[in-house]
């Protein structure tokens, strides 16, 4: 008989992310693409579109002008970092028939994702790091996992949730100890099947470590500091009560010693309730 | 007032306001016990134990109101992360949980 962790790791059926995006990174893997090209793309998808004006015209990005066009848009943005928002605006729609159960509300497990986005999209901002959208992306996207259990398992994956308060445990324990395998595991089979970029992907399979291969990276780094200050703030809810200890590790090459805590909070606290009114509908 | 301290600073007779516990959520010391630094600093260090809550100090810096506040919110903040801080970083953690706190209450 097949056991639950066999199913777990045979499941290919992933989620597809809508067409627009697909046909948009064709688009954008030929040389000779133009804006007006991929603005028709995405202009084809009016809700997308939409979204996308408001993103760029939210706090996020802080831009002194207000963009009207998708076209505009695309300029202000460029191109791999429109491929990055546009994945941003539609993961969230690609699970949104997805029952889950008491134990991981969708709208408040959103709200948890798009705080560690928007968290680690700040600490990059501080650090000078240009590639923000791969944060923000990548801060929504750590948990999928968690997902993609349900979409699996049902309401069989409560089991984890029940082994976590019991032993007052971290999710991704009860996780292993029940069923074999993590949410982190998962999610970066996702996002492998998805072709999400390399660094993404690590930061999904490695943010509760912080580290990858016992190794810094400032992406995973970012989005496991987000992870613990997201549950301390109390922005959305990840399913789990635990706040995990910082790895040590990870100061060897981070320090948030120039970090102005009024000003930090203030702006992220401004970035993650645009982000959420944008992107939960 | 509850008080976070060193474990460096514990004297005689301090009474601890929270119940300590080791990582595997051990408890080690119970709320309420009147320390004694011969014998309890021996088992904060053996488990790593950097700082811990003590009550009844009065500190002139917490003559203020707002002062005060701030430090209830503080020791919530520390009881809610469940863990020590260790270094400079850890600390920046909680000041921004911290100041999230005093913001709702102003």
């Amino acid at each position: 008989m097949e056991s639950i962790k066999e199913k777990i790791e045979q499941f290919e059926d992933f989620p597809t992310l809508p067409t627009v995006y697909y046909k948009l990174v064709d688009a954008l893997s030929d040389n000779s693409t133009t804006i007006k090209k991929i603005s028709d793309i995405i202009s084809t998808d009016i809700a997308l579109s939409f979204k996308l004006l408001k993103i760029v015209n939210s706090s996020i990005y802080g831009l002194s002008t207000k963009v009207r066009t998708i076209d505009k848009a695309i300029f202000h943005m460029g191109f791999r970092e429109l491929k990055n928002i546009i994945l941003t605006s539609t993961v969230i729609d690609v699970f949104s028939n997805l029952k889950t159960s008491s134990n991981l509300d969708l709208v408040t497990f959103w709200r948890h994702s798009i705080a560690v986005g928007v968290i680690s999209r700040a600490l990059a901002k501080l650090d000078g790091k240009k590639n923000l959208d791969e944060y923000l992306l990548s801060g929504i996207a750590h948990d999928i996992g968690k997902l993609i259990f349900f979409q699996i398992l049902g309401n069989q994956y409560d089991a984890a949730f029940i082994f976590a308060k019991r032993n007052n445990c971290d999710l991704a324990t009860a996780e292993e100890e029940v069923f074999g395998i993590n949410h982190m595991e998962i999610g970066y089979k996702v996002a492998n099947n998805w072709n999400l970029d390399k660094n993404i992907a690590n930061s999904i399979k490695y943010h509760s470590e912080g580290l990858v291969d016992s190794r810094t990276n400032h992406l995973v780094t970012s989005i496991h500091i987000a992870n613990i200050l997201a549950k301390g703030l109390d922005w959305g809810i990840s399913g789990n009560n635990i706040i995990e200890k910082p790895n040590s590790k990870i100061w060897l090459k981070k320090s948030l010693s120039n970090l102005d805590v009024k000003d930090f909070y203030r702006d992220i606290n401004e970035d993650y309730q645009q982000a959420c009114e944008i992107l939960i509908v | 007032m509850p008080k976070e301290i060193h474990i460096s600073e514990i004297t005689d007779k301090d009474t601890l306001y929270n119940t300590v516990t080791n990582k595997y959520n051990q408890v080690l010391l119970k709320k309420g016990t009147i320390l004694n630094t011969a014998s309890h600093l021996k088992i904060l260090k053996t488990w790593g134990i950097e700082s811990i809550v003590i009550e009844g100090v009065l500190d002139d810096s917490l003559n203020d109101d707002s002062d005060q506040v701030d430090n209830e919110l503080r020791l919530q903040v520390i009881e809610k992360l469940g863990w020590d801080r260790l270094n400079d970083n850890d600390e920046v953690l909680l000041d921004i949980i911290l100041e999230s706190k005093i913001t709702k209450v102003s």
